[in-house]
């Protein structure tokens, strides 16, 4: 009963982040076929909207909020760290210090590793990418999409 | 095209320009307008109303922690605060939606000494902003994270900036500083 009024905040939580429109959208590999037991790299394509940027990850400063992609556990596979691309560096008129940013289409490269009694068949992680966008005059709040990983897994 | 029609289109364009959707583009910034009141608890945890402000110019600035724009100004915002403070000018911070963690250590990049009011909830930033009209594809409080205003003595809006325009922001408040200057030379 005590889970209930947390239940519900975190669905409230997640219609008010749905109703933002987003400025970035994600794209992911088809699904590949990996062995129970071993592990593969999918390619995650992340479009930002022109005009926009996001910021990198790492960032320069710890109080900015890095682009974040976040792929829990599920029994049948589990993701590794992400690797991020090489962000590009710009300087606010009258800032003491860059930031690193992404703009237009780049990609983050997601390993997962399949456990070894993975059962046969598709299987797939939901994950979710996390981003704080801004133009050249504003900022908008941070926004999270949805990320699927697939992956086709064949017995040992 | 007929008499009839003709007559009627500018008909049209002057009624939908009464409509308020159709002004938003000549919103007039709260000019003149009596500044929406508040009253905010402090990062100390003094409360601070829009009354103790009254008799003052106060300086206003609508932030995050997280952007990019706040943190590039907010040395310069310091900066203000020290100059002006021996002139009678009240300069302050109103932060976002935040928790008070994040924003004690931005106080503390930046050597903030300036009074950091905590607006909760985001209902004060969204009473400055302009209407939903203005700046359409950004929430209220996205449209004012990043912007600044004047307030006379008298607690009307004397200036009131949201980085709407091309180029506009400047980390180093030029604009800001020098409307403050005009109004203070014109007491």
């Amino acid at each position: 009963m005590r889970a209930a009024p947390l239940l519900f905040l975190a669905i409230v939580a997640q219609a008010a982040n749905a109703a933002l429109p987003q400025v970035a959208s994600v794209a992911v590999d088809e699904a590949p076929t990996v062995r129970a037991g071993e592990s593969v790299t999918l390619r995650v394509t992340v479009s930002v909207k022109p005009g926009y940027h996001v910021q990198a990850n790492p960032v320069l400063n710890p109080a900015l909020i890095p682009l974040t992609l976040t792929v829990p556990a599920t029994p049948s596979a589990s993701a590794g760290k992400p690797v991020y691309p090489q962000a590009k560096r710009m300087r606010l008129l009258g800032s003491d210090e860059d930031l690193v940013i992404y703009d237009g289409t780049f990609a983050l490269e997601q390993p997962v590793s399949v456990s070894k009694d993975s059962p046969p068949g598709e299987t797939t992680l939901e994950g979710s990418l996390r981003y704080q966008a801004c133009d050249d005059r504003h900022c908008l709040l941070p926004r999270s999409l949805p990320v699927q990983l697939k992956l086709r897994v064949q017995a040992r | 095209m007929h008499a009839r029609t003709r007559c009627s289109i500018p008909l049209l364009v002057a009624l939908f320009s009464w409509l308020p959707g159709a002004q938003a583009a000549d919103w007039n910034y709260r000019l003149g307008e009596d500044a929406p009141a508040f009253s905010l608890k402090a990062l100390d945890g003094k409360v601070l109303s829009s009354e103790d402000l009254r008799g003052h110019y106060a300086v206003l600035s609508f932030m995050t922690t997280w952007c990019p724009f706040c943190n590039a100004s907010a040395p310069h915002f310091q900066k203000l605060f020290q100059d002006y403070r021996d002139r009678g000018v009240r300069v302050l911070i109103v932060d976002i939606d935040e928790k008070n963690k994040p924003v004690k250590a931005f106080v503390a990049k930046h050597g903030l000494t300036c009074p950091i009011l905590m607006d909760a909830d985001g209902k004060i930033a969204t009473l400055y902003a302009p209407p939903k009209e203005f700046i359409p594809d950004l929430e209220r409080q996205e449209v004012m994270i990043a912007s600044f205003a004047i307030i006379d003595p008298a607690g009307k809006v004397r200036f009131l900036t949201l980085n709407d325009k091309p180029e506009e922001f400047d980390a180093r408040l030029t604009k800001l500083r020098s409307r403050l200057d005009e109004l203070l030379a014109a007491k």
